[in-house]
């Protein structure tokens, strides 16, 4: 009955169903309360000379009832609620896991903001109408289907006159809603428009201050602001009518009630008590059909904000241990970290990235990647920890394919630092400790200290409990590549990649780190993507990728000597770096 | 709910009579429209509390004594007044909304107005997107203080007036029994109300953090997955989801006892109204129309009591966004410069002199960007600085269109300090051709002549046609009505470039300063754009800054820059044979533009 939202539901069935009790419960009580009250008026105006003690009796009666609607709409909020707030916490929770199992691709199809987008403002939607939007529904029908019932019982035919308008009138409203819904629309977008001009103006203020357009750009402002007041006006006026719309559908009720109903009692057919009763049952009608625009209309936005939700939920993740032979590959007990390309190629799409490649990389080599923005480096790197997948030809660590080894223990295997250092807003030693659990103070010291990275995180206030991003220390590039670069190097990996990984940091710098790679990387694979010549000399292999392909390869002497692409690329930095030095 | 995951600023601040009293200055030139919506609430709350006096007296004297005319009388009058409550409320609503549009319109326009005034040096420390919030949502927030929270407490007070007021004009014994109900109301609605916002904001904060944790998954995906963090990340992200949920569960908590005690209280007064109501009813005290009245007014308290309760959260709210209005409002707004060259164009270039020039981007920073720097470009002539990136360059013509103030020295335009200048005027003097092309959403058109209507779309073309632009735009399929995304991305740089000198001759400026850009662009373009440099150049003062040495060549005077100081000077021949940094640079570019043909 709940469709999209149907798994979510099912495990507090319980918790809802004895809510629509607790509710159910209540309301019997609530709609029962004003003919006890017409009861006692009517002993009041009755002859009757025992009056006070029937009095007594109702208003006895009406406090029992009281207590009832209030234990029971209590009930009823507590049970709804809680199984509210757990249903939320179930698709975040979902959510949160489902895209921690997605590949790459998947992000490079999705932007950040559309999957926060749904986390937030859709997530928000679906728990507003479990919290307030499901209870509404049960609320409305049921005072509605009770309160009429008690009416008809009291008098038919006024209760059938006194109730004309409303129909009416909740259609008027409903569809006023809509009015108000689209012009709140209109405005929503037309405020990302000079959100976004503003967000342009600001970009390019240096542009505009220099050819003076402070005035012109008042000017254009000003005539977004004034649209946007004017969409604004359109929708306070549909608002100014429809808002005292259910105050007035109510009071029509009444005024009916005290001509019809007033007429009845005059002729004798109705007593004043049921004319009090039926003035009761109708203020009690005022909430739900103000509220039937209102449930409608969050339902519908829930409804939408689910499907948008599931449609992510709904991807399978493409890389997985799905792949994993059924008959478990035995496995070297110890990763060696032999690497071999064969025929290797990527795509994007149709945009081809990386064509035949074919490698052997050695365990306990280094193998050095040089070559052009866009020639495929980043693409061969990712290609390893199995980020992304090649579409022909196929990979090898220690001779078993890459999909033949579970994914957390190829990843184990690998340590990696990316080209654009990410690194979390959380403490300095928690960063570098990302990949092991329960590193040791020490580990995580010795680690910074191999990325040449200790001294300068010593020297902040907090040491190596500095926190770092938006509210704390702010990291220079290349202190964030060294720390990404610690980060890996703890975890001792038997495969480390670096990805052009020290692009930030001085050349000096560099120079020790490589030293120091050079003897824990002795026993382990490297693979050196760079753009300095003077990263890569040291390098068993060297390739120059070009396209996509592999133009060029050797030992740093040999493409020297080659006179190629290498050796230009080594001239010329050569130069740049003695100017450098000047 | 905003999607506003990254900024965890301050939502809420106590009341401050001196934030209020400035937000309230905002309805003085409304106050005509602030007194009709005064006396329209007056007219709505005394309206909409009729009916059950009406109720009272239809019962009690046509009823009652079987007046059927009296009734009919009655009941019209009870339509009549069902109207003009319906037609106050709608007035009410519309022009107390509208005043609150027109408030937020004026303030928009003023922090827009004066974010255009505020110097570099603010934008440099300002991410783009806090400023947005600011002139956006921030505003925004304000809405609700003009419309919900000043309006609406006179309008709960005055409803809450008119009830007591009917009541008391039926039966004083009875109003006062009736009115015990409302301090148990207030205070369970305040003491509910505070613990539930208590609960509201660690929810919003715990969510604030749930929501930037995830966020953060999200761009670091990759790193999570490289490292096996999954399963400890999920894990992690429990330790706030948890809590949050229990914040959220203590917030329905209070809500579920306050709704059904409010009613609960409602009905205590029903019942008191009936017991006491019942005794002079017997003993003829009252008629038992009076007691229908009353028992339908005891209901109408509850509302106003709770919408005053909310207020408080509202107008904490508003303190907080006011005060981040008034903050960026009240920063100062860089100077307007002296009253040179407000009149009068000259029509030859004019002349440029750094005279000891010293200057530093952050005051306390220990090095300086340009230390001692002197120079002089005679009007007509040509300067060209070289240096590497970071070498002072673009701090140059930052000075010289006064974005910035010099720590030490001067820098002179047509013999007058920059300070003296009108900043206007003397920014209308440069035309500079930047090396990020920045190019506006709208048309071609627009964006060689920006938003100055001065110029012509007939000058407009014959500036396109001089600088080479004109072969592309007319192969557009709209042509100079084609039109630009943001950032130009469906252009090319080439084509960009074209686009921002016409630009520059759009303006017609004085002295011309050109940020060469130093993207790859194809040997068509090059030739194009070459042509178009040495053209822009005639007959005004120029300062190149060149990464690409064969725009330098013809300059009249080369400045070597190398770590904020001049290194050498002179032309072009001179400096090679002088064997310096120049000579290398130089070097370097020739063996550049050998690899990449």
């Amino acid at each position: 009955m709940f469709g999209p939202f149907s798994r979510y539901v099912h495990p507090y069935r319980t918790r809802l169903l004895l809510g629509v009790a607790a509710i159910t419960c209540a309301q019997v009580a609530n709609t029962l309360i004003p003919v006890q009250i017409g009861a006692a008026v009517d002993a009041l105006v009755g002859p009757d000379d025992a009056t006070l003690a029937v009095v007594q009796g109702h208003v006895f009666r009406v406090l029992g009832l009281a207590v009832v609607v209030a234990l029971g709409g209590c009930a009823m909020r507590r049970l709804m609620g809680v199984a509210s707030t757990w249903i939320e916490y179930d698709i975040r929770t979902a959510y949160f896991a489902h895209l921690l199992a997605q590949p790459l691709s998947f992000y490079q199809e999705h932007r950040t903001g559309d999957l926060m987008a749904r986390a937030t403002n859709d997530l928000s939607q679906v728990r507003i109408f479990f919290t307030y939007g499901l209870r509404g529904v049960a609320e409305m029908v049921l005072i509605f289907v009770f309160s009429v019932a008690m009416m008809c019982r009291i008098d038919w035919h006024i209760t059938l006159l006194v109730l004309i308008p409303l129909p009416l009138m909740s259609l008027f409203i409903v569809r006023m809603a809509a009015i108000v819904h689209t012009r709140f629309r209109s405005i929503q977008d037309f405020f990302g428009e000079i959100s976004n001009f503003i967000q342009e103006n600001l970009s390019g203020i240096r542009v505009l201050k220099a050819y003076v357009q402070g005035a012109s750009q008042t000017r254009i402002f000003d005539g977004l602001n004034q649209e946007y007041l004017v969409r604004n006006a359109d929708l306070i006026h549909t608002h100014a009518i429809y808002q005292p719309l259910s105050f007035l559908i109510a009071s029509i009720g009444l005024g009916i009630n005290l001509w019809l109903g007033g007429r009845a009692v005059v002729a004798g057919r109705l007593t004043i008590g049921d004319f009090v009763a039926l003035n009761a049952y109708l203020t009690l009608l005022i909430q739900p059909v103000s509220y039937v625009g209102w449930v409608i209309d969050r339902s519908q936005r829930a409804l939408v904000a689910m499907r948008r939700i599931n449609d992510v939920l709904s991807i399978e993740p493409r890389i997985s241990d799905r792949t994993l032979p059924a008959t478990a590959t035995r496995l070297p007990a110890q990763v060696a970290g032999r690497l071999q390309f064969q025929g290797v190629g990527f795509a994007y799409d149709s945009a081809v990235a990386l064509e035949a490649i074919d490698l052997d990389v050695p365990a306990g080599t280094t193998l050095g990647i040089i070559g052009r923005v866009g020639s495929g480096k980043t693409t061969l790197a990712r290609l390893i920890p199995r980020l992304l997948e090649p579409t022909t030809g196929r990979i090898l660590l220690d001779g078993v394919a890459l999909d033949e080894w579970p994914l957390s223990r190829l990843r184990q295997a690998i340590g990696y630092v990316a080209q654009t250092p990410f690194l979390f807003s959380d403490a300095m030693n928690a960063n570098i400790g990302y990949g092991v659990d329960g590193a040791t103070a020490e580990a995580v010291h010795e680690a910074a200290e191999q990325a040449q990275v200790r001294a300068d995180i010593e020297d902040f206030d907090d040491g190596f409990d500095t926190v770092i991003g938006e509210r704390g220390v702010t990291l220079s590039g290349g202190q964030k590549q060294r720390t990404t670069l610690a980060r890996a190097l703890l975890r001792r990996p038997e495969i480390l990649i670096l990805d052009d990984s020290l692009s930030a940091v001085d050349t000096h710098t560099e120079a020790a780190i490589l030293g120091h790679l050079r003897h824990i990387m002795k026993q382990r694979t490297t693979i050196l993507i760079a753009h300095r010549i003077s990263t890569l000399r040291g390098a068993d292999h060297i390739i120059v990728l070009d396209d996509g392909r592999i133009a060029e390869q050797g030992t740093h002497t040999e493409l020297v000597v080659a006179n190629g692409i290498y050796a230009d690329l080594a001239r010329r930095q050569q130069l740049a770096d003695e100017l450098a030095q000047m | 709910m905003s999607g506003d995951t990254k900024e965890e600023e301050v939502q809420e601040r106590p009341f401050n009579l001196r934030l209020a009293l400035r937000l309230i200055g905002y309805l003085v030139p409304y106050k005509a429209r602030v007194a009709a919506a005064l006396a329209l609430i007056l007219l709505t709350a005394v309206s909409s509390q009729l009916g059950p006096r009406l109720t009272q007296i239809g019962v009690d004297e046509h009823i009652m004594k079987g007046d059927l005319e009296g009734l009919y009388g009655l009941i019209g009058l009870y339509f009549a007044s069902l109207v003009i409550q319906y037609l106050a409320q709608y007035g009410q609503t519309r022009v107390t909304e509208l005043t609150g549009q027109y408030v937020m319109r004026d303030m928009r326009r003023e922090v827009f107005v004066h974010l255009q005034r505020l110097p570099m040096r603010y934008f440099d420390r300002t991410p783009i997107g806090r400023t947005m919030t600011r002139t956006t949502n921030d505003v925004e927030a304000l809405n609700e203080f003009f419309t919900e929270g000043v309006v609406s407490v006179f309008m709960d007070l005055a409803t809450l007036i008119a009830i007591v007021a009917f009541m008391a004009d039926m039966n004083v014994r009875l109003t006062l029994i009736s009115c015990t109900v409302i301090p148990l109301l207030a205070v369970t609605t305040f003491y509910l109300q505070g613990k539930a916002m208590v609960a509201y904001r660690e929810l919003r904060r715990r969510l604030a953090r749930l929501n930037a944790y995830l966020q953060e998954n999200i761009t670091g995906m990759e790193v999570v997955q490289l490292f096996n963090r999954q399963q400890r990340n999920l894990r992690d992200f429990d330790e706030e989801h948890l809590p949050y949920r229990r914040a959220e569960d203590r917030e329905i908590f209070y809500y579920s006892v306050f709704f059904p005690f409010t009613e609960f209280v409602g009905t205590v007064g029903m019942v008191l109204i009936v017991w006491y109501g019942a005794g002079a009813v017997v003993q003829n005290a009252i008629d038992v129309g009076v007691l229908v009245a009353f028992l339908q007014y005891i209901r109408r308290f509850f509302r106003p009591i709770m919408d005053i309760s909310d207020r408080y959260a509202l107008l904490q709210s508003a303190m907080a966004a006011s005060e981040r209005i008034f903050e960026l409002l009240d920063t100062q707004a860089e100077p307007a410069g002296g009253p040179a060259g407000q009149v009068g164009l000259r029509q030859d270039g004019m002349a440029i002199e750094f005279d000891r020039v010293f200057f530093k981007y952050a005051p306390d920073a220990s090095d300086w960007i340009l230390k001692d720097v002197s120079f002089r470009v005679p009007a007509g002539h040509s300067l060209a600085l070289v240096g590497a990136t970071g070498s002072g360059k673009t701090t140059i013509v930052n000075l010289l269109c006064r974005f910035y103030e010099v720590q030490q020295g001067t820098v002179l335009v047509d013999g007058l300090d920059v300070r003296e200048w009108d900043v206007d005027a003397l920014r209308r003097r440069i035309g500079i051709v930047q090396q990020d092309v920045f190019l506006f959403t709208g048309s071609i058109e627009g964006n060689i002549r920006l938003g100055e209507e001065r110029i012509t779309a007939e000058q407009v073309r014959t500036v396109a046609r001089y600088v080479n632009a004109d072969h592309f735009v007319e192969r557009l399929p709209d042509g100079y009505q084609q039109a630009v995304t943001e950032g130009g991305t469906s252009l090319s740089g080439g084509q960009r470039q074209l686009l921002s000198f016409a630009r520059a001759l759009a303006f017609d400026p004085a002295i011309l300063v050109l940020d060469e850009a130093t993207s790859s662009i194809d040997t068509e373009t090059e030739q194009l754009i070459q042509g178009a440099i040495a053209r822009l150049m005639q007959e005004r003062t120029s300062v190149v800054i060149a990464h690409r040495l064969s725009t330098i060549r013809n300059a009249e005077q080369i400045l070597v820059l190398h770590h904020g100081e001049v290194r050498e000077r002179g032309r072009h021949d001179e400096l090679v044979h002088a064997d310096g940094i120049y000579a290398r640079l130089y070097r370097l570019h020739q063996s550049d533009s050998g690899a990449s043909a």
